[in-house]
């Protein structure tokens, strides 16, 4: 498995991220459009496959995508993957540490806020990548 | 760590580019090695050696303290 993910090239990537992003979205696009409380009172699961289906495409696109460029990379130029690395590093240590005073802070101060600490976490860490693969690009240049 | 790097390539007059193509990797990885930003992995040394047609310690060597 380990090998095959090594050789397979994971293609169509950018299209696969644009379509993933749009699934993110469908559910809301369609209940703006569909009469979603007409829909939750007649047929609800109807209202659960129109959320489950488009969230487990994107999923799975997400998935696909993050596994491909990460291989990108690791077949790919070596001073490029040690930025890579050192910016999983940045951003994996900042989300730990956002996650614990996150809690705190949650827990003393807004409980409610802990449903959404999976998706807060995810949007630190995404910026904490990013910013973080700034500051390594500049040590290197 | 230094190199000659870029001594060597000016001599065979060749480009960062046309010896990042030669080992396969960026430009901007041979000009952070050249720069002393980034230590090169033993493959990529190996490759530059061969290329050169030196030893690795001929290219690759560390700072000497005074």
């Amino acid at each position: 498995m380990k090998n095959y993910l090594k050789i397979f090239s994971f293609p169509y990537k950018t299209a696969v991220l644009i379509f993933s992003g749009l699934m993110l979205f469908l559910p809301f696009i369609l209940t703006a459009v569909l009469d979603y409380k007409n829909i939750i009172d007649t047929k609800p699961n109807l209202f659960r496959l129109i959320f489950l289906i488009p969230s487990l495409l994107s999923t799975i696109g997400f998935i696909y995508c993050t596994l491909g460029y990460h291989f990108q990379i690791m077949r790919g130029d070596e001073l490029k993957l040690k930025i890579h690395l050192e910016s999983l590093n940045i951003a994996f240590t900042t989300t730990l540490v956002f996650l614990f005073a996150l809690i705190f802070v949650f827990l003393n101060f807004a409980p409610v806020m802990l449903n959404y600490i999976l998706v807060i976490l995810a949007v630190i860490a995404i910026i904490a990548y990013i910013l973080g693969a700034e500051f390594v690009k500049d040590k290197y240049q | 760590m230094k190199n000659t790097l870029h001594i060597l390539r000016a001599e065979r007059r060749l480009s960062q580019e046309d010896l990042a193509k030669l080992v396969d990797v960026s430009r901007q990885t041979i000009n952070a090695i050249e720069r002393e930003k980034y230590d090169p992995s033993l493959p990529l040394a190996l490759k530059i050696a061969k290329i050169f047609q030196k030893r690795v310690e001929e290219i690759f060597f560390l700072k000497v303290e005074k």
